[in-house]
This record gives structure tokens, C-alpha cells and sequence, in this order.
């Protein structure tokens, strides 16, 4: 659909106006690496847009004691660009970086790739992992949303009209060895698009048993998704090469069942092993941990 | 043994011509033109593989700034282009053979109304059973593609030696099957073109080309006209590697031109792109060979089969190549191949990039490996004790006479690749390999056809020189290379030698940029016109400065003098002056036609192309087992060119070879399915980016060919060829499994690592 | 249509666009500045790159709606207006980094944009500035080359 206005607000309580004024017949556009390239398919839906690429009060990283509050429309590039996330969350820091090229890191913004619902959105399995919140406002009012509960379908989510992603809200570890891991499967070194990948973060005792688990994949659905199978696998074992080694047949069959029939699955059943392997190495070493 | 005289600019990295305005954004592309009233086009294409149509434009007629639609009725001359066979409809008349053929152009006022105009053309099909696969197009009762031919193109036959008892005698006997896919130049700039007439009613095209005056020939055979009066510019053209040899639109704006009175532009989408020009040939090869025990080569058989798609373009020309090539560049006393190329309904193939000896040597090197292994023999052993040497004969009956410095690659490589040694493994999950392999390209249009080329110098006034040909830059810098040469035959810096390259009234037809045979064709017709310019140059400067003879005139620096007495001395300008003051210019045109015989029909025999040129590269590749991700780590490539004329694009020719290769082995496939292209678009056809390049060490092996222009030979397809086995072979090195089909994509891979695993259970 | 108050190259510009129109077009079409080039229309080869406040963006991924106030620099801002090349410039030039030219512009303002922010960059940080920009013909080895160059030459100054 050609594009007939483009609405720049410049705080947040005049683009949630306008999302409210335009409620139904306009969509939010932030960095437009998604939207513009639907656009050129004719695949957007609405003539109208609202741009908050620039809207002061979505473009910064917030930490408090115990949280990352990341704005909607930061970007890739600031992501990567920051420190603290890096130290926190290796694993997100490491999906940011897959994402595309410089190009697309310096427009593309962490809320337009959550909002987009791709089941290859490379920050999303990490987020999912984290157990992100996200918090959804209005003209009217403001409400969280846990990330898991946010697609419905590809390319759907459960926002309504008037509403958009303000902030991602991240709990910072509540003790040690609980971090997240991150490995994904592209045709090439830049520009790739996940064929698959993994997010993990789990929290150990002190004999290495595995007290937690959240585990989130990427491309092997129609949307980003926990895998509870997986999880409850992998609660109360012990974190060694054994373990991974099972789990990586425990993927495989969680992968098959899911893919059957499709011409893909042949392929994934068997790649699934290596981003399982990949991403509980990545973990291991990320806490220190050697086998 | 004469010492001899240090080169003036040959061997010398010479900056390129045209690289400060592709610098500096002020390089003009066809899409960066405009024209004052201009107005725009768009091609209806067909989205059935094979079908008969009829066209509804009554919606498209009243949309608003339409000015016109050409359908097959308003082509003015004769509906039909080609390289080979003039088998494409110009635009078609009431069949179409391929998803991708053009049906109808619509003219309008503005880009946006031709493009939505285009969209409310109606096309209805009746439906014919298409025939995708090369194999069936041969059988018996396989629909024809084209009425009036039969699906096979082209039938290439070598027989030499006789293939009776080798078999049974010999220590070892390998027999695969090879397969490679459709894949695509993506040159980063779409075709674009713009038409214009000129007062006196000439028609101008200005489209990106490799060859302008066969585009001259075809445009005006399409629109009705005398060659006389069509114009074809080709402006800085944005890559091409075999993509721009055939027509794409440029009749189509050459006929909306005409017909509208008006200026007439268009620039494709990168997803239109993908249908408008040729592709590479999938090639299937059956091979087997044969050695004896002490690893000699006693046989090739080979049976290829290329896939030409809806239309011929360069498919004889293709398939001969391979089929010459198959053999690899070895020594084999017994030669059975049959090298076909057939039509089908898929998007149609063409020249590119090692023009069908880029497809062989992911067999014949791969069974030089198989056969070293079964031998216990290294890769570089069971080359050495097989590769063409000075005297060779190859599998036509050609004997190498000179310039085979194949032996010199090869042991640059072993010594490079043995000094650094193999990285270790970062990863349990990780293997480590390496693979080499050679190869042999030969130049030109080859097997007999004259291969012409035309250059001419001509003095200007200000003492500088005009050089005309036909050599077109496509980026491999022809623009550079042929004032080096011209330069390096008047002694003089190529700063002064002005070349014009653009526009077919400038100079005259010397081939297509394609086939690697600028540099030795295009370049040998420059040196020998030099050389004449020279002898004509220093003959009026011997009258100007009234002396008896040119016996020991020397130029330097635009100058005439005589060493003995320097006061003797004129300036090129001077010479142009005086010339001018009696009405006369000093121009001098002269030719050169390569040298080859045409092959034997039924056994091969001949000389079908000169001169050759040869490699031996290596690589180290990382392999994930596990996702079976394959990952080059470094190269080392070990380039015969003959002579260096320009050491820096020599080596950006070894680089851009070397990455195109690792595409074609690892990511690209265009997906054709049903006809239809689906991976057009550059997020779904995967090109290697920067960081997915290896190291590349580059070695340029220097050994001057004699009946080259100072010893160069074309290197610009040869540098892709030897990539993808030598990529493969690294791969089987590191897991053990060999990967037959392209690309070696993680499924493919991964399937043939399980299947490898599974068997070793067993 | 929309007013559009931007600033290119240096230059402030206040045009009347309509909504639609991408970045790319704004800078070829309505501007002239045709060195930036367009390849795939979706911000997957990088030959529309320009330096948007700083940092590379793809041009045909922009509304130039969203331009309001922005800085951009397109390769015909690069080379001093004497005509004096940029050491970027200078560098591609003498290793001999160009072949066809096509993806050159956006490669230029890649590495531009990194000398800029990074005067000393590594080799990886090199090669992953211009991992967003195809080149067909190069092989990129010599630009890599080309941009080590140009850093060295800046950090001479």
C-alpha cells in the first residue's frame, strides 16, 4: 500500500496521540528495515505511519538495581555499543550482532524486531530465554506483557490498535551461574538469516545440577518459542558433556516431531544437535566452566 | 643471450583510468542518466514456463500516462535476437518458453504509471506441458521448446585412443556423477538502458554491454534500420562476467523510441534482473577414469549434459568448452566424451565466468582425487605425474607448444601451502582439511571461428594519443591495460594515450569482453597498430627533422630525437601540427586475428583454442560436523597470466575469481523450480560477503607467451575455475566425505556427513 | 507532500516530498546526487549506503520522511571541495581496490564511517564495517587493503 502520511512525533505522549488518533489506520515504523522492505513487496498494511525512530523517551537503555529497561527504538548498533548488556547478557549481546550488517544495526531497533513477529528474529530467542516483559502503552494506559505471551502467529501479535512496545524489561541475574547462551545457524558470516537457533539460560546449585532452565528457539515454528520439553530435560540434571550429548538427541526428537513432513525437517532434526552442542558449550565457557 | 630493455609501464600497477569518478560518484551508469521529455518503460514478462497466450491491454490502455504498448506487432524488423541462434522473439508473438520472456513493453509518462500499467496487462495462457529436465527433453516424445529445432543444441563428440581392455588392465578405475545448478552473475548494477533518435533519425541506445556492435547489429535488425543508423553507447557498465552479452531491452527501447518520438529509459528491479538475463548452465557430468599403477592416466569418459534453458545464447560454444576441458589439464592417452546441450523450459543459460570450463573441473579434480587415493598417492603427487607440460598433447591432438608453465604452479603452491602449516582444530565439533586443485582455460571464441580484433591510434593535436577499440570496460579494466600496452610500444606514459571504448562511431567491432580474449586479442591488435603508428609517427618525424634515415630515432616522452645529436628532437605535437598544416592526420588501424582450427566433428581432433592458461590453487576450510557448515579459512593460488601487464588487477582478478568460486562452491543456487526463479532476490541468493573470505595468497607465475601482446595472457575466467574442487576437496580431506552436487550447502553437507556416519555404524 | 528540512553534504535543503518517497530516491531524484547507487532495493547489498548522523544507513531502507533535521553525507561529500581526494579515496585508488565501481560509493562511506568513529580499527572490525556491502568483482581483499592504508595515512597526520 503507498505510503500517503508520515506522522513524526517528537515525545512519546504525541506518537501514543497519534497511534490513538490513527487507531486502525496506521502502523508504527522505527528503523523501517522490515517495514520498507514490505512496502516494497506491497505487503505493508496502512497508508499512514507513525515514526518513532525518534522519540526520545523509547531510545535509551535504562539499568536499575535490578533490571535493563531497554527502549523500543533502540537500536542494534547501541545495543552492541553497551557495555553493561554485554556483561549481563552475552547471549543477547550476540544475537545484536548477528543481526544483518552494520547497516541494518545502525536502523533496526529491538522493538520493531519484536513487534515484526518473524520466527527468525535473531534478538527474540535470547529475549524469550531471559524471560523479558514487555511493556505495552497506549494513549490511554500502559500494561506488561511477558514476551512468551506476545505472538500469535507469524508476523502476528497481540497488540491492538493504539498500542505499541514501549520498553523490553530484563531482570538482572537474581544470583550466579545464570546467564544466557545464544547460537544460531546462518548460510553465511554477515547478512544471514537464522535458519536456527538456540537461546539458553539456566541457573545451577553448587554440584553443577541444573535448577532452572529456559530454553528458546529460533526458525522452528512459525514464531519464536520456549521449549518446555527441553526444560524440564534439563532440570536436575548435571551440567556435563553427557548431558549434552543427550540433549542434543532429546532436541533432535523434539525437532522432528514438531517439523514432520516438511522438507526442512531432514535438515534441522540433524543441525539442531549442532546449535545444542554450540549453545551449551558457549554457556560453559561463559561461566567459566570447562569439560 | 640480449639483456632486455626495462618495461616503460608494462608490470607496472598503473592506477586505473576510471577509478577517481567511480570514486567520486561522478562514474555515469545508464540508471544515473537522464533526458530532458523523457519517458519510461516496463517489460510484461510471462509467469508460465510454456504455454500459448493472447493478450487483454484494454485495462492497461486506459490507465493514466500511457503512451503506448508494444506487443510482437509493433516490431518493426525482424521479431527475433541471439548470439548463436536468432531463436528469442524480440518480444513474443503467441508462445512463451520460459517464465521470464517478454510479452508486452508498456511506454508511459512516469516510471510508476509504465510499472503499474504493466501489472494490469492481461495475459492469458493455454497451458503446454512444459519440459524441465535435460534428460527428458532428449527422450523420443519430449515436447519441443522450439517448434523448428529439435531440444538437443548441440552434440560435441572427442574420441581418441580407443577405450577397449583400459579398463580391465588398469590398477584403478573411478566412476561418479556430478551435478552443478543454475546460478546467476549478480553484477550489482541492474541492466538499465536508455533510448533516444537523433535529429537526422539515428537511434542512440545507451545500455550497459559487453559487446556494442553485435547489440548494433541486433537492435537494428529488430527495428527495421540500417546498422548505419543505429547508435549503440555502453557507458560505465556495472559488472557483467558473461550476464550482458545477450540483448535484454535494449530493442524494446529502441522500438518504444520510435514510436513515441520520445526519449525512453529503464532501469530493472534486482528481482526482474534475475529473468532478464542468461544463467550459468547446470551441468551434469558422468565421468570415468582410469590410471595405472603408478598413477598415470590412462583414460577420461565423460558424458555431460547442460541445460541451456528456453533459448541457446553461447550454449554450443558452452558445452564445447566443457567438453575440451573435462579432461582436465593432463595427459590422457585415451579420450571418450559426448557433450550435449539441450533446451528446456527453464530460464535460459549462457556465458559466464569460465564459459563451461568452470562446470568440468568439479569432476576431473575430484577424480584426480579419488584416483591419488586409491594409489596412496598425494594431491600433488598425482597431479605431478599427469599434468600438460611444454609438448603435451591434449585430448584434441593439440600440442602445447610453449608458455605450459602448469608444473611451476603447482610446486609454488606445494611450497607455500607446505610452509604454513594446518591450523589446528578450534572446536571438537570442527574439522580441519585441505584440497587443491588445477586447472587449464582456454582463450577465445576458439575452434576455428575468426576471432577478430580492431584497433586504431591517432595523433592529436596536443601530441597525445587517441586510442580507439573495442574493448569494453566491465570493471576488469580494459580502460587500463590497452593505453599500458599502446604506451608501452611509443615509450611514453599511458597518462597521454586517451582510449574511446563507448560508443560504437568511435571505433571499430573487435569482439565481445568475453572468453578472457581482450588482453590477448583485443590487445595484440593494439600493440600491432602501435607498432605501426610508430613506424608511420617516426617517418614523418625523420622528414620533419630532415634526416636521411629513422635509423636510431628514439622516442621518450613524447618526443622524437636522435641520441647521437639530441638537438635533433620533435615533439609529437609538433609532428600533429605540421601534419595538420598540410591537411593530413597521422591514424593508423590494424587487426589481429587469433589462431585456431576448428575441432573434427566425430572424433575432435584440432586446435580449438590458444593460448592456454593454467592454476593450481589450495584452500584450508573448517567444517562443522555437526550443522555441516563448511567455512574457507585461507587460499593460496598459484596464477599463470603469461605476463603481468598490471600486476594490482591481476591480483583484484585473483581475488574477485577466487570469491565469485566460493559462492558458486558454498551458497549460490537460484532454486529453479517449475521454470521459476525462486531465490531473485539477493536475501534468498547468497552471495559470500566480507567476512566470509578467506586469506587469499596470490602468486602470479610469469612465463610470456609469444604470440601475446609482451606475454599476457587472459586471466579473467581462468581465476574461477579451479575454486570449487580444490573447495571440495578440502572438504572431503577434513571429513572424509566427498560432496558431488553444488553448492556444498549445510543441508547437503550435513545429509552426506550423517549418511557417512550411519554407513560406518553398519 | 511533506516539507522536508535536511541537511546533505553540508548543504541544508527544504524540499516538498511525498510520503512515500525512500531516502534513495530523495538523494538521486529529487537532489541529483546519483553516486549513490541502487542494487537490490532491500537493504541487502549496501550500494545505497550514506552516512545518516554519523553512522551508515541503507538509503532505500529510509523514508526521507523520517529525515527530518538529519545530517546526511552521500559520496559526493567525501572528496574535498578542491577536488582533493579523501584518504579512503586516495587509498582504493592507489591498491587498486575499484573493478566496476558499482558497489564503491556505499564501500567508501562504510569505511569512512568507521575511520571516522575508529581511527586505528582492526582487521576485524575492518572487515565487518563493510560486511553490508556486496562487491561481485573485487573479492574485497583490496579494499580491506585499501582501508588498513587509509588508517595508517589518517594516523600519520
Amino acid at each position: 500500500m503507498k505510503i500517503q502520511h508520515v506522522i513524526k512525533p517528537e515525545t512519546l505522549r504525541e506518537a501514543l496521540i497519534a497511534l490513538g488518533d490513527y487507531k486502525g489506520e496506521s502502523e508504527v515504523i522505527a528503523g523501517g528495515t522490515d517495514l520498507l522492505v514490505k512496502m516494497r513487496e506491497g505487503h505493508n498494511r496502512y497508508s499512514t505511519l507513525i515514526d518513532i525512530s525518534d522519540v526520545p523517551e523509547i531510545r535509551e537503555i535504562h539499568e536499575t538495581e535490578d533490571t535493563f529497561e531497554i527502549g523500543a527504538a533502540v537500536t542494534f548498533s547501541e545495543i552492541v555499543a553497551h557495555e553493561g548488556i554485554k556483561q549481563a547478557f552475552v547471549g543477547l549481546w550476540e544475537a545484536c550482532v548477528s543481526v544483518g550488517a552494520p547497516q541494518i544495526r545502525n536502523k533496526g531497533t529491538i522493538g520493531g524486531n519484536i513487534a515484526n513477529a518473524s520466527p527468525a528474529a535473531d534478538s527474540v530467542p535470547p529475549l524469550m530465554a531471559l524471560e523479558a516483559v514487555l511493556l505495552i502503552g497506549s494513549a490511554i494506559d500502559s500494561k506488561r506483557v511477558p514476551l512468551s505471551q506476545f505472538f500469535q502467529g507469524k508476523g502476528n501479535n497481540v497488540l491492538q490498535p493504539g498500542e505499541m512496545i514501549l520498553k523490553i524489561i530484563l531482570q538482572k541475574a537474581p544470583q550466579k551461574h545464570k546467564n544466557v547462551a545464544f547460537a544460531k545457524l546462518g548460510l553465511r558470516n554477515a547478512l544471514a538469516i537464522s535458519r536456527l537457533s538456540v537461546a539458553m539460560t539456566l541457573t545451577l546449585d553448587d554440584n553443577n545440577q541444573i535448577v532452572t532452565a529456559a530454553v528458546a528457539t529460533g526458525s522452528l515454528g512459525l514464531v519464536v518459542m520456549r521449549e518446555p520439553l527441553i526444560e524440564a530435560f534439563l532440570i536436575g540434571r548435571v551440567l556435563d558433556d553427557a548431558l549434552i550429548e543427550e540433549t542434543e538427541a532429546q532436541f533432535s526428537e523434539v525437532v522432528e516431531t514438531r517439523l514432520k513432513g516438511r522438507s526442512t525437517c531432514e535438515f534441522k532434526k540433524e543441525a539442531i544437535k549442532g546449535i545444542t552442542y554450540t549453545v551449551m558449550k558457549k554457556w560453559m565457557a561463559q561461566e567459566g566452566m570447562t569439560c | 643471450m640480449s639483456l632486455q630493455k626495462p618495461f616503460i609501464t608494462v608490470g607496472k600497477s598503473e592506477r586505473r583510468k576510471d577509478g577517481r569518478d567511480k570514486l567520486t560518484g561522478k562514474a555515469l551508469y545508464p540508471q544515473d542518466m537522464c533526458l530532458d521529455n523523457m519517458v519510461f518503460g516496463a517489460t510484461v514478462r510471462s509467469t508460465e514456463p510454456h504455454a500459448k497466450f493472447t493478450l487483454d491491454l484494454d485495462a492497461a490502455h486506459v490507465c493514466e500516462g500511457v503512451l503506448k504498448i508494444l506487443t510482437a506487432k509493433d516490431v518493426l524488423g525482424h521479431n527475433h535476437h541471439g548470439v548463436l541462434f536468432k531463436d528469442h522473439e524480440v518480444i513474443c508473438k503467441e508462445k512463451v518458453r520460459r517464465v521470464g520472456d517478454p510479452v508486452a513493453f508498456v511506454v508511459a509518462e512516469t516510471e510508476e504509471q509504465a510499472l503499474y500499467a504493466a501489472g494490469q496487462v492481461k495475459v492469458h495462457y493455454e497451458l503446454l506441458t512444459p519440459v524441465l529436465d535435460p534428460e527428458v527433453a532428449l527422450q523420443e516424445d519430449a515436447p519441443r521448446v522450439h517448434d523448428n529445432h529439435s531440444n538437443l543444441v548441440y552434440h560435441y563428440k572427442c574420441r581418441r585412443g580407443d577405450l577397449k581392455n583400459v579398463y580391465e588392465n588398469a590398477a584403478v578405475v573411478v566412476e561418479r556423477v556430478y551435478d552443478t545448478p543454475f546460478v546467476d552473475h549478480a553484477f550489482l548494477q541492474p541492466e538499465s538502458g536508455l533510448a533516444y533518435k537523433e535529429e537526422d533519425g539515428t537511434v542512440v541506445v545507451l545500455a550497459s554491454t559487453q559487446y556494442p556492435h553485435f547489440d548494433r547489429m541486433e537492435v537494428a535488425e529488430a527495428i527495421g534500420y540500417e546498422e548505419g543508423k543505429v547508435v549503440i553507447i555502453n557507458p560505465i557498465v556495472g559488472g557483467a562476467f558473461g550476464g550482458r552479452e545477450d540483448l535484454s531491452m535494449q530493442a524494446h527501447l529502441a522500438l518504444a523510441t520510435i514510436y513515441t518520438g520520445r526519449p525512453v529509459k529503464m532501469t530493472m528491479a534486482r528481482e526482474e534482473s534475475f529473468y532478464a538475463h542468461s544463467k550459468r548452465h547446470p551441468i551434469k557430468i558422468k565421468m570415468k577414469s582410469a590410471a595405472d599403477a603408478d598413477g598415470k592416466l590412462l583414460a577420461c569418459e565423460a558424458e555431460i549434459i547442460g541445460d541451456t534453458g528456453a533459448y541457446a545464447s553461447w550454449a554450443i560454444n558452452v558445452l564445447r568448452k566443457a567438453g575440451v576441458h573435462v579432461t582436465g589439464p593432463y595427459e590422457v592417452p585415451n579420450v571418450h566424451v559426448d557433450s550435449r546441450s539441450v533446451y528446456t523450459n527453464n530460464p535460459f543459460a549462457g556465458a559466464m565466468r569460465g564459459f563451461g570450463a568452470t562446470q568440468v573441473p568439479v569432476a576431473y579434480e575430484q577424480q584426480m582425487d579419488l584416483i591419488g587415493e586409491a594409489l596412496g598417492l598425494s594431491p600433488y603427487e598425482i597431479r605431478k605425474r599427469n599434468i600438460f607440460r611444454k609438448g603435451s598433447i591434449t585430448g584434441n591432438g593439440q600440442v602445447l607448444v610453449e608458455s605450459v608453465p602448469l608444473e611451476r604452479c603447482l610446486d609454488t603452491l606445494q611450497e607455500a601451502m607446505t610452509a604454513e602449516p594446518m591450523a589446528m582444530s578450534p572446536s571438537p565439533d570442527v574439522k580441519v582439511g585441505r584440497g587443491i586443485a588445477v586447472s587449464w582455460y582456454g582463450t577465445g571464441y576458439g575452434n576455428g571461428y575468426p576471432d577478430v580484433s580492431v584497433a586504431t591510434i591517432e595523433l592529436c593535436k596536443n601530441g597525445d594519443i587517441n586510442l580507439r577499440v573495442g574493448a569494453t570496460e566491465v570493471g576488469q579494466g580494459s580502460k587500463t591495460i590497452m593505453p599500458q600496452l599502446c604506451a608501452e610500444a611509443l615509450s611514453m606514459t599511458p597518462e597521454n594515450i586517451h582510449i574511446l571504448c563507448e560508443n560504437t562511431n568511435d571505433f571499430e567491432d573487435s569482439g565481445t569482453a568475453a572468453a578472457s580474449r581482450q588482453t590477448y586479442n583485443t590487445g595484440n591488435a593494439v600493440k600491432v597498430a602501435t607498432e605501426s603508428f610508430k613506424k608511420a609517427l617516426l617517418e614523418e618525424a625523420r622528414l620533419l627533422l630532415k634526416l636521411n634515415s629513422a635509423a636510431g630515432l628514439v622516442l621518450e616522452h613524447q618526443e622524437v630525437y636522435l641520441p647521437m645529436l639530441p638537438s635533433k628532437r620533435i615533439h609529437f605535437s609538433e609532428v600533429a601540427k605540421a601534419l595538420e598544416a598540410e591537411g593530413r592526420t597521422l591514424m593508423v588501424t590494424e587487426s589481429f586475428t587469433a589462431q585456431t582450427v576448428g575441432m573434427d566433428s566425430e572424433t575432435g581432433e584440432g586446435a580449438p583454442y590458444w593460448p592456454y592458461t593454467f592454476n593450481a590453487y589450495g584452500v584450508e576450510v573448517e567444517v562443522q560436523i555437526k550443522t555441516g557448515r563448511v567455512q574457507v579459512t585461507k587460499a593460496w593460488c598459484a596464477q599463470d597470466v603469461g605476463r603481468a601487464i598490471n600486476p594490482a588487477l591481476v591480483e583484484g582478478q585473483i581475488d574477485g575469481g577466487f570469491v565469485m568460486g566460493l559462492g558458486y562452491t558454498l551458497y549460490e543456487d537460484l532454486g529453479v523450480k517449475g521454470g521459476h526463479i525462486q531465490n531473485n532476490k539477493f536475501a534468498k541468493y547468497i552471495l559470500p560477503t566480507a567476512m566470509d573470505i578467506p586469506i587469499i595468497n596470490k602468486y602470479i607465475i610469469e612465463d610470456p607467451e609469444n604470440t601475446a601482446p609482451y606475454g599476457a595472457k587472459g586471466i579473467g575466467e581462468p581465476v574461477m575455475v579451479p575454486v570449487a574442487p580444490a573447495i571440495l576437496n578440502a572438504i572431503a580431506d577434513a571429513t572424509g566425505v566427498r560432496i558431488y552436487d553444488l553448492p556444498a550447502t549445510p543441508d547437503r553437507v550435513l545429509k552426506a556427513l550423517v549418511a557417512h556416519r550411519n554407513q560406518n555404524v553398519l | 507532500m511533506l516539507e522536508l528540512k535536511i541537511t546533505v553534504n553540508g548543504k541544508s535543503y527544504c524540499e516538498q516530498i511525498p510520503a512515500h518517497l525512500r531516502l534513495l530516491d530523495f538523494l538521486r531524484e529529487t537532489l541529483g546526487l546519483t553516486g549513490t547507487k541502487e542494487g537490490c532495493g532491500e537493504g541487502e547489498c549496501g550500494a545505497c549506503t550514506v552516512i545518516m548522523d554519523g553512522k551508515t544507513v541503507d538509503s532505500c531502507l529510509v523514508l526521507a520522511a523520517q529525515c527530518q533535521g538529519k545530517e546526511i553525507i552521500t559520496i559526493e561529500g567525501v572528496a574535498a571541495e578542491d577536488g582533493t581526494l579523501h584518504p579512503v579515496q586516495e587509498a582504493f585508488l592507489e591498491v587498486g581496490a575499484v573493478q566496476c565501481g558499482y558497489c564503491i560509493p556505499g564501500m567508501v562511506l562504510s569505511a569512512k564511517a568507521l575511520l571516522d568513529a575508529v581511527p586505528h580499527p582492526t582487521d576485524a572490525e575492518i572487515k565487518e564495517t563493510v560486511s553490508g556491502n556486496l562487491c561481485r568483482c573485487t573479492g574485497y581483499d583490496k579494499m580491506f587493503e585499501a582501508v588498513k592504508m587509509a588508517s595508517e595515512q589518517k594516523g600519520a597526520k
